[in-house]
């Protein structure tokens, strides 16, 4: 029982060949093992055979360690050789010819049609499913396990197999599979590195049959994910976008953005200028030299995905000029970005949280596959009490999101956390929240994306930037007017770019801009706030001003239609405030309703009129402060708007079409429309005026 | 491709009333904030003169009519500034008439689209409605407000459909997909007093475009009859030609 390893082959398999006489006409020779099983039907059973004629001593074998035949034989009979891929270090030239590698060889057309079979098989014909997208997932962690996993020279986990010439069922490759998924996610995902695979929740049989697995095998088990010589692709990132974007039911508020508005919003924020300061000006114990980031709706990651995408290759690219000689510099770079320690650096700096546990085991996922190995992904509501994060296991050497929290301020009553530079985000839209467990972490109350603002600004260092999804209605509409203030006093703006309503269709039309702002500092916060309250004061004083003119009572008033121009008349007296207001607020601001002469002549009317003055001025006070405020200094953004964004997607798929946001290139300089994928841009023209990010770039936003 | 860029700034957008920072609302607000910030005029609110407001009727369209019926259901496309136009005109049955919510159109009333063609405003005077014979059921796209005693409704509506009047509703317009005006915006449309108080002068001075604007519309139906004509006329002169080549 127990694993097979070389020194198992020499002492159990060669030592007695070579060495005692009644063994050395073996013409096989076998060995076999049986991994942990899970449950009582399962089995386990490994078997590695080795052909004598082929290596006759351990010697010979040691070279490539392949086994010649992995399938057992039964008694006294010639082993049936049956095609097995076998992970192959490339210098085998004694090979049973049914023994192969996996195919790495192939392109984009090759992982479309699996994915189509895949999906006809296993979505075809119903709606998506993510129960079904959870087990996938699951699959298709367990393949990646096993490609990265398997020893040279030994067979793939990940394959239909045979025993004693007969194929395996499907409930036994099944438990193969759910066995090796196990691993992967003790591996991967799992903060507790001594779980027992007997207590991880492998694969639902019922929820994703014995079936759907096995069919899931035999359309991936020839292709190799790990290694792929065509293009250059990173082919499991690819496949996983399409199984993202496909086989996950976007709902609820929840709407996967597209890579084009990302890496639009990845570039507006000057990532490579964060970078490049933060590397040469680091945390005061010299400790952090790279901007913290965080997600936290990270919904699959795409958000994240591309951050470090862009982060490591803007540093493989100018890591030498970036250091400029300054060796604590290139240290750093070497020792967590560079060649073999690429994404190193994604550990200690890139965050990511999501409500959602399938969600978040995608983004995991998503994040493994594009070379974070460790993420800091977390199954967690991105509103929670900051003080829940603390019963989260860490994989960094800091629980950031739980240390150090800051207590209210002055300008602000709730706590925070101070302690990201970034945050990239597509919030939930519109999804009712249970409002009571918030009250105690959040001033403003509305709907789900009103919090997260709010959130994101408990996060974020003074300064830290943003670069969000909202929807339009955010910006616009008259209910969410106070959550806007919270956005005008608590952020300074820079961009608001509007999309046009197809970017998330086919799923909704909702309207979406992004929102780019900075938090505004410490000493920006409390210059605003005092100002606040000094122009509140001022408007009681301006409102009593106004207010004190109409008579308390309607004795000394005059309602005779034939005085109207006498002194104590109603209608000068209403003339005396409107011409009041104007002076006192500036013309405009208030807007007093009109009284045809029958009403305002009523004296039984009076008290209605005298309510709806004081109400109208009254209704006029927070934006009245807020633009007295906002004057000192006057604060300059930009609105932009654009009709194209790259791709047009139906529910038949998408177009290309031509991109307003930016200039992408691919590798062969080719400009290119839908960035599907990560691996396919390779330089963004930052200077085409004929783009919102060249306009941008030109007025120097965040200077 | 077109790239809108808008320079804005929170002093600005906190001069209207929702304080709204989007880039539809900075667009059309700049091209008509000149006239709404003017000091020198005294503004009040439109909702002083109108009495009851509400949207139009949602009707199904099992409620629709084949045939011509006197219950003419009015949307968004048959409202201009210039009348009602009867292309693509939909008629109800009588049973809409016993639907609960049914309410038809009367006359001193402004009828203001609120989707689609935003903020065009026709009153129910018009000499394109005709009461006499027809009863006018508005669609949910559009706002309707009865105007009150001693206002004038020609009055309203031809202020509504000033080119300044219309950007303003166009940026107030707002919605998670759809952009629309709502009635409080209506309600809180600023209005020059002096259209109010001294109505009679600006109603001549509307009856007068008013008059215009009818001239030309006969003339363009006059051509647009002479036009089917001539359709009529180059059919069969190619007709005959046809004919001829095949004798």
């Amino acid at each position: 029982m127990g694993g097979t390893d070389d020194s198992s082959i020499k002492k159990q398999l060669f030592d007695p060949f070579e060495g005692i006489v009644k063994y050395s006409t073996a013409k096989y020779l076998f060995h076999l093992s049986v991994d942990v099983p899970l449950n009582k039907e399962d089995f386990p059973l490994k078997c590695i055979g080795i052909d004598t004629k082929l290596a006759d001593s351990y010697k010979e074998w040691e070279k490539t360690k392949t086994p010649h035949l992995v399938d057992l034989v039964k008694s006294n009979e010639k082993p049936q050789i049956q095609s097995v891929y076998i992970k192959l270090s490339g210098k085998e030239d004694k090979l049973g010819e049914k023994l192969k590698d996996l195919d790495d060889n192939f392109g984009t057309d090759r992982i479309k049609r699996i994915w189509s079979n895949i999906w006809d098989y296993i979505w075809g014909g119903t709606l998506e499913d993510n129960k079904k997208f959870e087990n996938f997932n699951k699959v298709l962690l367990a393949k990646i396990y096993d490609e990265r996993k398997t020893k040279i020279g030994t067979p793939y986990v990940f394959q239909r197999k045979y025993k004693g010439g007969i194929v395996q069922t499907d409930i036994e490759l099944a438990n193969d599979i759910d066995l090796l998924y196990r691993k992967a996610y003790r591996e991967y995902l799992s903060k507790d590195k001594s779980i027992e695979l007997i207590n991880v929740k492998g694969i639902d049989f019922k929820e994703f049959q014995t079936n759907l697995i096995a069919k899931c095998v035999e359309l991936l088990q020839s292709i190799s994910f790990h290694q792929n010589r065509f293009k250059h692709l990173d082919t499991l990132g690819e496949f996983y976008e399409t199984v993202i974007r496909s086989a996950f039911k976007q709902t609820k508020g929840l709407f996967l953005t597209h890579p084009n508005i990302v890496l639009f919003i990845l570039s507006v924020l000057d990532i490579e200028e964060l970078v490049k300061e933060k590397l040469k000006n680091p945390d005061e114990d010299n400790r952090y030299r790279l901007p913290f980031v965080i997600d936290p709706s990270c919904g699959t990651g795409t958000f994240l995905v591309l951050y470090m995408q862009y982060v490591q290759k803007y540093i493989e690219r100018n890591h030498k000029k970036i250091s400029g000689g300054d060796e604590d510099i290139s240290d750093f770079i070497e020792r967590n970005m560079l060649d073999k320690h690429a994404f190193k650096w994604v550990i200690d700096y890139v965050h990511g949280l999501d409500n959602e546990p399938v969600l978040a085991t995608a983004c995991q996922i998503n994040m493994i596959l594009h070379g974070d190995g460790s993420t800091n992904i977390y199954n967690a509501d991105g509103l929670d009490d900051f003080n829940e994060y603390s019963k989260m296991e860490v994989i960094g050497a800091v629980n950031i999101l739980s240390s150090n929290i800051s207590e209210p301020k002055c300008y602000y009553s709730k706590k925070s956390l101070n302690k990201f530079d970034i945050i990239i985000s597509n919030p939930p839209f519109s999804v009712n929240i249970n409002k009571n467990d918030l009250q105690n972490n959040f001033e403003i109350t509305g709907k789900s994306e009103a919090y997260f603002l709010e959130r994101w600004y408990q996060l974020l260092k003074p300064g830290g930037r943003i670069g969000v999804v909202l929807p339009e209605s955010f910006f616009s509409v008259e209910e969410e007017v106070e959550r806007r203030i919270f956005l005008y006093t608590h952020f300074n703006i820079k961009a608001i770019v509007s999309l046009p309503n197809h970017a998330f269709q086919p799923h909704t039309t909702t309207s979406t801009s992004l929102l780019f702002a900075s938090k505004k500092t410490t000493k920006e916060e409390e210059v605003f706030n005092e100002l606040w309250q000094h122009f509140s004061v001022e408007f009681d004083k301006k409102y009593n001003k106004i207010t004190e003119n109409i008579p308390s009572g309607r004795e000394s008033i005059d309602f005779n239609i034939k005085n109207r121009n006498d002194v104590k008349s109603i209608f000068k007296i209403l003339h005396k405030i409107e011409e009041l207001s104007n002076k006192v607020f500036g013309a405009g601001f208030v807007v007093l309703p009109y009284y045809e002469d029958k009403f305002l002549f009523d004296e039984d009317n009076f008290n209605k009129i005298k309510k709806s003055i004081r109400d109208t001025i009254a209704s006029i006070k927070n934006r009245w402060i807020l633009h007295q405020v906002s004057l000192k200094p006057k604060h300059i953004f930009y609105n932009f708007s654009i009709d194209e964004i790259g791709y047009k997607a139906g529910k038949k798929g998408s177009k290309d079409k031509p991109n307003d946001l930016m200039s992408i290139f691919g590798s062969d300089g080719k400009k290119l429309y839908n960035i599907k994928y990560s691996h396919t841009w390779d330089t963004i023209d930052t200077n085409d005026k004929e783009t919102v990010l060249g306009l941008i770039k030109d007025l120097r936003l965040w200077q | 491709m077109a790239i809108v860029l808008e320079k804005n700034s929170i002093d600005y957008i906190s001069n209207f009333s929702p304080i709204r920072c989007d880039t539809h609302f900075k667009y059309n607000i700049k091209q008509a904030d000149k006239f709404f910030s003017n000091t020198k005029i005294i503004w009040v609110s439109l909702g002083s003169v109108l009495g009851e407001i509400q949207n139009g009727m949602n009707i199904s369209t099992e409620y629709y009519s084949m045939e011509k019926t006197d219950i003419l259901y009015l949307s968004v496309s048959q409202i201009k500034e210039y009348g009602l136009i009867d292309k693509n005109q939909n008629f109800l049955t009588e049973d809409t008439r016993y639907l609960k919510n049914f309410f038809e159109l009367g006359p001193n009333m402004v009828i203001i689209t609120r989707s689609g063609t935003i903020g065009v405003g026709l009153s129910t005077n018009h000499p394109s409605f005709n009461f006499d014979e027809n009863t006018y059921v508005a669609s949910g796209f559009v706002i309707t407000a009865k105007i009150k005693e001693g206002f004038s409704a020609n009055v309203i509506a031809n202020y509504i459909n000033l080119f300044d009047v219309q950007k303003y509703l166009t940026a107030m317009a707002a919605g998670a997909c759809q952009k629309n005006i709502a009635q409080p915006t209506i309600q809180n449309l600023p209005i020059p007093e002096v259209l109010l108080t001294t109505k009679t002068s600006f109603d001549k001075y509307f009856s007068e475009y008013e008059k215009e604007s009818l001239k030309i519309i006969g003339s363009l139906n006059k051509l647009e009859k002479r036009l089917v004509e001539l359709k009529n006329d180059i059919s069969n002169s190619i007709k005959n030609k046809i004919f001829e080549f095949y004798k």
